[in-house]
């Protein structure tokens, strides 16, 4: 038989993957966030043990991009920190007026026309935000465009880690949403036994599975853009089939469901801005 | 070996130059979605240069490649545009079915021909009365001696007016416990006495078909499967008939029409990315169907995934472009009309080969382990 899809790294990726989730398993936090809160989920442990396990490499060695994707995933499927995946940006994401994971004198990195403009903060205001992502309102000094090369590795490792995440995020989120289907009784049986209920978990599945398998398939900005629709469409039918449960602080479907929203808005925006545009999307 | 590569490119250029001799055929001038649109010409070129049953073996016609090869192949067709009915249903469905299910004798008569070009199948499964709820079939085959005695009804028949055969599913035994036990598969020739073709035009530009069968002499022989056995062997060309990977092929089509007509990099990436995902689901289905693994609910998802882009892909068009985007002919066109054919077209793909609800029916219970 003709192999047909590239398996260079196929066995290193999910060894990989299965470091990165017995890190994220030891170092998982509580939620930070509240309604109202300039929250951040950074965890500096985590990020430790990741450097220590060779995380960075991703983001300087294209030919570790195979493994990015499943990383991003086993990330994902913890609800871990976010800031792992910009760090291998080279800095806080920017976007705009606003950066991720961002700090007075912090190192800012803006995808912008194909290219990543360096910076530092020179403030950096703490917001309310959706989602505990250390979002701030940035100035930025000293703007230098990173060489082109570094730049596209960067992007290119951030991209398919990104889309992992969502990956990642979205397949805890479904097993979240089967579990509480599968045992919550309603009309006599599960609610899994219901039509209306099967038919919303499997256009879940059908987003979750597509997106797991391009997590695996080296993933770029096409498929990123994707999946922050895809994600924050599937989290949404797992909040609507986990009920009123979904909707508190408590369960942790909640988080996913912040999060995918969170991460399309921004994915859909550093599309803009890697093709050029400096307008927010519509 | 053959590569991905080296198959993507040469199918690439094959179905370019295909689709160039092909223009001038009128019948599918509006036909909106090349995979309902037939051409005999065409699916002759397809076989005569080696382009049916790549994945096949050697002995019935293939080239023994791998089936993610076909799947890359079809894509190809599929983007250049060429009418792919006679194709979809005779290889990529029922002739892969026949060689999970048929005798070899059967297989020996029956899937060189069609790799060669020369033979078209159509498939008899949808009733008046059975449709999703396909078990419900009524066409009856009676055992009489060394042949079966068909009578009966089908509808929705894509390629019945081209076709040389056809892939019945009848009703062997009335009796059964449960309908579907009942249920067997036969092939039978459309020239047989007692069948009768009548088209039924639709609004994606082409035609269905009704065909009657009253009396139909069908050989013992032309069983696919066994006796009554015939829901699994349904279901399994269901599988094959539900990866759709030629569509990924059209989308990606018009996704570069739109592009050149102006429309927003951010909304193409959108639908390239799922693009790319509705082919890694039907990449999956094909891998599982070729190691003969259960792959009911990964084919659902790769023609679910499918048929929603198509939709998607074409409300994108009419939201990003206004009214140019159902132009379907002359300068105005977008794609010199791709996109308004898709358009028109799009609400049959999530019917036809089993609604978009059955689809998530067999996911939710055989892929997920929802109780029925």
């Amino acid at each position: 038989m003709t192999s047909v899809t590239d398996h260079v790294g196929a066995d290193e990726a999910g060894q990989f993957a299965a470091t990165v989730a017995a890190i994220a398993a030891r170092h998982s936090q509580p939620d930070p966030w509240q309604p109202g809160a300039a929250a951040s989920d950074a965890t500096p442990s985590l990020e430790a043990a990741l450097d220590e396990a060779g995380w960075p490499e991703l983001g300087r060695d294209e030919a570790l991009l195979p493994l990015a994707g499943p990383a991003g995933a086993a990330l994902g499927r913890a609800f871990a920190s976010l800031a792992p995946v910009d760090g291998l940006l080279g800095g806080a994401l920017k976007v705009g007026t606003v950066a991720r994971y961002a700090s007075a004198g912090c190192v800012t990195a803006e995808p912008h026309a194909g290219a990543v403009l360096a910076g530092r903060a020179r403030t950096a205001d703490a917001a309310a935000y959706t989602d505990a992502l250390g979002v701030a309102a940035v100035t930025v000094t000293d703007e230098r465009r990173v060489a082109d090369d570094e730049a596209r590795v960067r992007f290119a490792a951030w991209a398919a880690a990104s889309t992992g995440y969502l990956a990642g995020l979205s397949e805890e989120a479904l097993r979240l949403a089967l579990e509480h289907a599968q045992s919550r009784r309603a009309f006599g049986g599960p609610l899994s036994a219901l039509e209306p209920v099967q038919q919303m978990l499997a256009d879940a599945a059908t987003l979750v599975d597509g997106l797991s398998l391009l997590a695996g398939d080296s993933p770029g900005l096409d498929a990123l853009v994707h999946a922050g629709e895809a994600a924050e469409h599937a989290v949404g039918i797992c909040m609507q089939v986990t009920g009123a449960l979904g909707f508190t602080t408590e369960f942790p479907l909640q988080r996913a469901y912040r999060r995918s929203r969170s991460s399309h808005a921004w994915a859909d925006a550093v599309a803009v801005a890697w093709d050029g545009g400096r307008e927010a999307p519509s | 070996m053959v590569s991905l590569s080296e198959i993507t490119r040469d199918a690439d250029r094959f179905a370019a130059g295909l689709a160039a001799r092909l223009a001038g055929e009128p019948d599918n001038r509006f036909q909106g979605m090349p995979s309902d649109g037939d051409s005999r010409a065409g699916y002759e070129a397809m076989g005569a240069e080696g382009w049916i049953g790549l994945h096949w073996p050697a002995e019935l016609g293939g080239r023994g490649l791998d089936s993610l090869l076909t799947l890359a192949a079809e894509e190809r067709f599929g983007y250049h545009w060429l009418p792919l009915s006679s194709y979809l249903l005779s290889v990529k469905t029922i002739g892969n079915a026949l060689l999970d299910h048929a005798s070899p004798e059967l297989q020996e008569r029956l899937l060189p021909e069609i790799a060669a070009g020369r033979l078209v199948f159509c498939q008899g499964f949808s009733e008046p009365e059975a449709g999703s709820d396909l078990a419900a079939l009524r066409t009856s085959a009676r055992r009489d001696g060394d042949r079966y005695v068909v009578s009966g009804h089908k509808t929705w028949t894509s390629s019945a007016q081209v076709a040389d055969w056809i892939y019945l599913a009848v009703r062997t035994d009335p009796e059964a416990s449960r309908p579907h036990r009942g249920v067997s598969v036969l092939v039978a020739e459309m020239g047989s006495p007692g069948i009768e073709v009548r088209p039924i035009e639709t609004v994606g530009g082409g035609a269905l078909n009704e065909v009657f069968l009253d009396e139909v002499e069908v050989p013992a022989e032309q069983l696919v499967g066994e006796e009554n056995g015939g829901w699994r062997v349904l279901m399994s060309t269901l599988d094959h008939e539900r990866v759709t990977s030629e569509k990924v092929g059209i989308v990606l089509r018009v996704l570069d029409d739109l592009e050149e007509a102006g429309a927003p990099t951010l909304e193409l990436r959108r639908l390239r990315g799922e693009a790319e995902a509705a082919r890694l689901l039907g990449r999956r289905a094909v891998a599982l169907l070729a190691e003969r693994r259960p792959a009911a609910a990964a084919a659902a998802m790769a023609k679910l995934s499918m048929s929603t882009l198509s939709k998607r892909t074409a409300d994108a068009g009419t939201r990003l472009l206004g009214p140019r985007a159902l132009v379907e002919d002359g300068p105005e066109a977008i794609g010199e009309g791709r996109l308004a054919g898709v358009t028109r077209s799009t609400a049959g793909s999530s019917i036809a080969g089993g609604a978009s609800e059955i689809q998530r029916r067999v996911i939710a219970r055989q892929g997920l382990g929802c109780a029925a």
